[in-house]
């Protein structure tokens, strides 16, 4: 499937004016893309190419989106898509592994390492996962900050532009929910795996 | 929790953490008075806060991208290498990898000082299992790193044609790394397993040794192997025993002789070895390969018990692990000779023990036994370098050659005498067919299609009788042998041909260009220009079986757009660096002068004129127009005379470029640059007609079909390049518009070519790799002082423009396909966070002195619109329609901000003459600030505002102007013959920064607005690359510009 940049285009519309059953489909076409263009970029069809999440997102918008027909509100709201959907990419991805290596197969890749959320510990995305969505319970925006940040890759402009807030909130958001974060996940090393 | 002690914490915890740490416990102690439970939420958030550091840091997707994709390079891949992609090391940029097996990994990178491609290898324990232990590092002990560092220095100091080039040595997180030439085309251990398709994913790369721990895992007595033609085998095996002979005589001795370290790159249609690892194999196997010390009897780099790669080409002494030396190598080099000419291995063994028994034990069974069609010599040569014992050996590689060039000496006479003349001499003895009979297989390949590999490798030994016909017919001229030959068989089709992609055939497969194919008129070969020898020479090549490539001139006149006359006799072509028309005869000889001006020579159906454009050949950038106004068409005299002008500059007006004739001789159609239109114009002088307009940017290269039905020609714009196609009514007249028969993408099919029956199109496709480099300039020794970076690192779409931000800190660029409208980027001053600024939004801007936005032009409703766009936010701004009074179009305008963010310089272009204007960024009206005939262009502001400095067009050449902003009189500094292409100032307001062409070769220059003093920066010295747009940063240390090379082949196709 190739989507057309109108149709992503008239789906971003259709989903900015209120109607819900056109973020499946976005997501869907967004999800296929990036998929797509993350192999891609492993795969060095384009040598040269420094992976970059910050890079694939803006290219997805270039690929999927016709500008000519979009405002730059939409751009914000497509990336922060592009953030959720790297989300559930990654999640799922980090939970089908999970669930291979508990059923006893022979992980030649090693999850954890790669999936590392950060260095001095190895964590995977589940945890961090389900840490976001508690914090999504108490607050949906830190969660969201977080999300575009870390899953989208979005700078603090971006991030800011798209939950229409100012930078400098963006950067309380994101020093508070690290920390808040930092200390779920701790909280839970006792427990886990 | 509830939302207000939420709101509680998170203020608390806020106000908590701008203070001293040491404040802290106080000042919680007090806000929380009593509450001891929030006081404790809040510190153990403020207690994370300390150690979030480099926690969520990082994207997620930059590191887990790689997991979606990379099990399998992970799989592969030795230690943290997955990782590797995109880094740089040392001053090597890893663009992709290329190979990985038993003796390392090697990466395809880029010399960031130097500017070169290159391999790298990481020369890797082959002990170690990187499967099952992705953060197993190898343990080196630092004296055999030392010594692999010292031994591979002594390696780099071959400088052999044969044997891949070591650039450097160096140490990454203790593994040891090898900077070395990169090459591309397949291993002899490749070439020899015909039938076993080469690993896609590795196709056109360096191999690392090995690319898989055992090269055959079975050795069966039955071969799978094909036994090289005996010319290929000859061509080979002398230039790598002169390999051989050049590193023994420095006393450095391979100790890995094998047909996976031996590389073979076609250059011109000749086989050329490369000895891959010379010196290496040394340092990096293990003691227990030869169940002893190493030579020195030191440890080596590796010190597991594991033996690495193949023990088939092993010498009985390695065998042994009795200490080796020069004439190890010439017993490897006979068991590779040995496969060459039977297919099969000398050893063969389904198990080690059972080769190293054979190696020892054994005589392997007669060479000629297995291929009778071998020459007994070559088994006697054979026999010699197997000897086991190696006092019986050959004792240099100097005479293994010495014998090899008499073979070969006498094969090649025999074989020229061998078809229909008499019994088969013995070097085809079983091989020999009579000439009918080879026919068919010589003349077959054209059919070969989509093959860019050479398909004469793969022949058995028959076909050399087959090529041995083929060249005596071919010496007998190619007028006798046309009546032959199958390409004239085919009858042309009535309907209008369209190419057929499944028959594209690569006819060069060259790095550098090789580019103007003209087909002889029976399209049995063709004639075409190469920078293969450093400069511009004209080629012709065999279309035929194992054709070869003939170097028709050699006088380093930069000789191209070759054209064939239709009786075959004569290539017209242009001298770039003489000038003017040429004449050389197609069988070689005298080239004569035609003409002292002119270029894109063009010959009429009968023979008896050329025609030619007035304008130079100006460039190989996709984007490089076929001529430039004033540029007319004329004609000349084949047999010599006065050339004659047939078109004028106004008429029309534009600048006429890439002549051809009708078929019928009355007519020549030309492109008209500027308008993206193809023109006609009757041969002997009269009214221009349209032929057709496109909706591109670009049209090139028109060239009639020769039933004359039809014009095709070459076309881009936003879309991207294609091919296009006009019917023609029987009169000639244009029916209906161009369609584009054939979308190119990135690649543009230039230099179009019919053959005389209009059943072959040649045709150049050209490709440009495009980066933003930079380069350290001194302003006190007034030279750039360091080699230059790369700052930008992708692949085919053009980077533009590069402006630093005037705090310095920022370089702004552009980023398009030509003729698109491209997009804005931002990255740090020195490469780092390169971003999208805007996409669509063109590919010239400039900054605002807030060094945060940037000023630039779109196109709205058929008008220009002056925008700012911010770079942080990509929120953008309207300031102001542009009007200059005239058509303006978006495609002849550029605009540059003044330095304090108030005015605006542009040029307006309308029927090829173009002008300065300025206009205020606020409302206010323009105005004209050039009044030229010609042009006075791209208007480019001082640092302080007060001048602007032009493109100022005289002829055919361009010079630096300067004027005052306010307007004034123009001042031209510069009056070299070439180009010379403003783009910036010096910082103190006194040199223009310029990106000129001499010579034919584009470099950096400045040139002094005082005194005119200039001075050249970059030394470039390709054909094939153009630099452009430089800027000074404002601390004027360092230049930015776009550097651009391109590379081109020839193709060639069916029409269908």
């Amino acid at each position: 499937m190739k989507p057309s940049g109108l149709q992503v285009t008239q789906l971003l519309k259709a989903w900015s004016e209120g109607e819900p059953a056109a973020l499946d489909k976005i997501m869907s076409v967004v999800y296929q893309e990036l998929h797509r263009m993350a192999r891609r970029y492993m795969a060095n069809e384009r040598p040269g190419h420094t992976l970059q999440a910050t890079a694939l997102v803006h290219e997805a918008y270039v690929r999927l989106v016709d500008q000519t027909q979009t405002s730059f509100e939409n751009r914000a709201q497509f990336f922060a898509l592009c953030a959720q959907v790297m989300r559930r990419i990654l999640v799922d991805l980090a939970r089908t592994r999970h669930a291979q290596k508990r059923g006893g197969d022979v992980a030649p890749l090693e999850l954890e390492e790669s999936l590392a959320v950060g260095k001095e510990r190895s964590r995977d995305l589940v945890a961090l996962d389900d840490a976001l969505k508690v914090l999504a319970a108490q607050d949906e925006r830190k969660s969201r900050v977080v999300e575009m940040r870390f899953f989208g890759g979005l700078s603090v402009e971006e991030t800011a532009e798209a939950l229409k807030i100012s930078p400098e909130t963006v950067m309380r958001d994101w020093k508070f929910a690290k920390s808040w974060l930092r200390r779920e996940l701790d909280k839970e090393t006792p427990h886990g795996a | 929790m509830e939302h207000d002690r939420w709101r509680k914490v998170e203020r608390l915890y806020h106000e908590a953490r701008v203070r001293p740490a040491v404040e802290r416990a106080r000042f919680l102690a007090e806000a929380c008075a009593s509450d001891e439970s929030l006081r404790k939420e809040v510190e153990s958030l403020l207690a994370k806060g300390e150690t979030t550091g480099s926690f969520l840091g990082t994207p997620a997707m930059d590191v887990a991208a790689q997991s979606l994709a990379g099990d399998q390079a992970r799989a592969e891949a030795p230690a943290g290498s997955s990782v590797m992609l995109g880094r740089t090391v040392s001053h090597y940029h890893i663009i992709e990898k290329l190979g990985g097996g038993g003796m390392g990994v090697v990466y395809k990178a880029q010399d960031t000082r130097l500017g070169r491609a290159v391999a790298l290898k990481f020369i890797l324990d082959p002990g170690l299992d990187f499967r099952s232990r992705p953060q197993g590092k190898p343990v080196i002990d630092p004296a055999a790193l030392e010594r692999f560092q010292r031994e591979a220095r002594a390696a780099s100091s071959l400088n052999h044609p044969n044997i891949c080039t070591l650039y450097d040595v160096g140490e990454q997180d203790g593994q040891p790394f090898i900077a070395m030439e990169l090459l591309e085309g397949e291993t002899l251990r490749e070439m020899l397993a015909q039938g076993e398709p080469p690993n896609p994913s590795a196709d056109g790369f360096q191999p690392s040794g090995e690319t898989a721990p055992r090269p055959y895992d079975v050795r069966a007595s039955v071969s799978r192997h094909m036994p090289l033609r005996l010319d290929t085998l000859l061509e080979l095996s002398i230039q790598i025993a002169d390999a051989l002979d050049a590193a023994h005589q420095k006393g450095i001795v391979h100790r890995d002789i094998k047909p996976a370290n031996i590389f073979i790159v076609s250059r011109g249609g000749m086989l050329q070895p490369k000895i891959l690892d010379f010196g290496l194999a040394k340092l990096t196997q293990a003691d227990a390969r030869g169940e002893g010390p190493t030579s020195d009897g030191k440890s080596s780099l590796t010190h597991t018990g594991v033996a690495m790669g193949t023990v088939d080409y092993m010498s009985p002494e390695q065998a042994r692990g009795e200490e080796i030396d020069a004439r190890t190598d010439l017993f490897s080099f006979g068991a590779v000779l040995y496969e060459m000419a039977t297919g099969q291995a000398a050893f063969p063994g389904a198990t080690t023990a059972l080769i190293h028994d054979a190696i020892l034990n054994r005589a392997p069974a007669p060479a000629s036994s297995l291929n009778p069609a071998l020459p007994a010599e070559l088994g006697r040569i054979i026999d010699k370098t197997l000897e086991k014992d190696r006092d019986l050996r050959y004792q240099h590689a100097s005479e293994i050659r010495t014998d090899l060039k008499r073979l070969k000496r006498d094969t090649d006479s025999a074989r020229v005498v061998a078809p229909g003349l008499g019994p088969a001499p013995a070097a085809l003895k079983g091989g020999a067919t009579e000439p009918g009979a080879a026919v068919p297989a010589a003349a077959s390949v054209p059919s070969a299609v989509g093959s860019v590999r050479e398909a004469p490798l793969r022949n058995r030994w028959r076909a050399v009788a087959a090529l041995g016909a083929f060249i005596l017919i071919g010496a007998l001229g190619w007028s006798a042998w046309q009546f032959r030959h199958p390409r004239n068989r085919v009858e042309p089709t009535a309907s209008l041909p369209t190419p057929d992609d499944a028959t594209i055939e690569q006819v060069t497969s060259s790095r550098g260009l090789d580019v103007y194919p003209s087909l002889s008129p029976d399209a049995s070969s063709i004639a075409y220009s190469s920078d293969q020898s450093g400069r511009f020479e004209i080629y012709v090549k065999s279309l035929a079986v194992g054709g070869r490539e003939v170097q028709l001139t050699s006088d380093g006149e930069e000789n191209l757009e070759p054209a064939w006359s239709p009786d075959g006799k004569s290539i017209a072509y242009y001298s770039r660096k003489h000038g003017g028309i040429w004449l050389v005869p197609a069988l070689g000889g005298t080239a004569i002068q035609l003409t002292d001006f002119g270029s894109h020579p063009a010959w009429s159906a009968d023979t008896s004129q050329i025609a030619f454009q007035s304008d130079p050949l100006r460039d190989f950038g996709q984007s490089a127009y076929d001529a430039m106004p004033p540029s007319t068409i004329w004609t000349v005299p084949a047999a010599g005379g006065n050339p004659v002008q047939i078109t004028h500059p106004d008429n029309p007006p534009c600048g006429h470029g890439a002549p051809a004739w009708s078929p019928d001789g009355n007519r020549l159609a030309f492109s008209c640059t500027y308008e993206s239109e193809i023109w006609s114009v009757p041969a002997k002088g009269g009214d221009p007609q349209r032929l057709a307009q496109t909706n591109t940017n670009w049209a090139f290269d028109p060239v009639f079909l020769p039933s004359g039905r039809a014009l095709y020609f070459s076309a881009g714009g936003a879309r991207g390049w294609g091919l296009f196609r006009l019917s023609l009514s029987a009169r000639g007249d244009p029916q209906g518009q161009p369609e584009r028969i054939k979308t190119t993408g990135d690649m543009l099919y230039k230099h179009l070519n019919f053959s005389a029956d209009g059943n072959f199109f040649a045709y150049s496709a050209l490709s440009a790799t495009s980066n933003i480099w930079s380069i350290r300039y001194s302003t006190a020794g007034n030279q750039a002082v360091e080699p230059p970076e790369l700052l930008t690192h992708d692949t085919h779409l053009r980077k533009y423009f590069p402006r630093f931000s005037p705090d310095g800190k920022k370089l702004s660029y552009g980023v398009g396909q030509t003729g698109s409208r491209g997009s804005v980027w931002v990255m740090d001053a020195d490469g780092k966070d390169s971003r999208l600024v805007l996409s669509q939004g063109g590919v010239e801007s400039s900054w605002f002195p807030d060094s945060r936005r940037l000023a630039l032009v779109i196109s709205q409703d058929q008008n220009l619109l002056l925008t700012s766009v911010n770079v942080e936010s990509g929120r953008t701004e309207r300031l102001r329609y542009i009007d200059g009074g005239l058509g303006v179009t978006l495609g002849g305008v550029g605009v540059t901000l003044s330095p304090d963010g108030t005015e605006i310089a542009y040029h307006v272009g309308q029927g090829g003459v173009f002008n300065t204007w300025t206009a205020p960024v606020e409302n206010g009206s323009a105005r004209q600030l050039t009044f030229d005939k010609e042009m006075m262009a791209y208007p480019c502001w001082s640092h302080d505002g007060k001048y602007l400095a032009l493109e100022v067009k005289r002829g055919s050449s361009t010079q630096i102007g300067v004027i005052p902003s306010g307007g004034g009189a123009v001042t031209e500094l510069t009056s070299d013959p070439g180009q010379s292409w403003p783009n910036d100032w010096s910082p103190d307001g006194d040199k223009v920064l310029f990106a000129g062409q001499r010579d034919g070769l584009w470099n950096l220059y400045w040139v002094s607005r005082l005194d005119k003093s200039e001075k050249q920066i970059t030394r470039y010295t390709k054909t094939n690359i153009y630099v452009r747009y430089p800027s000074w940063s404002p601390r004027g240390d360092q230049i930015a510009y776009e550097y651009t090379e391109t590379t081109g082949n020839i193709y060639l196709l069916h029409m269908k």
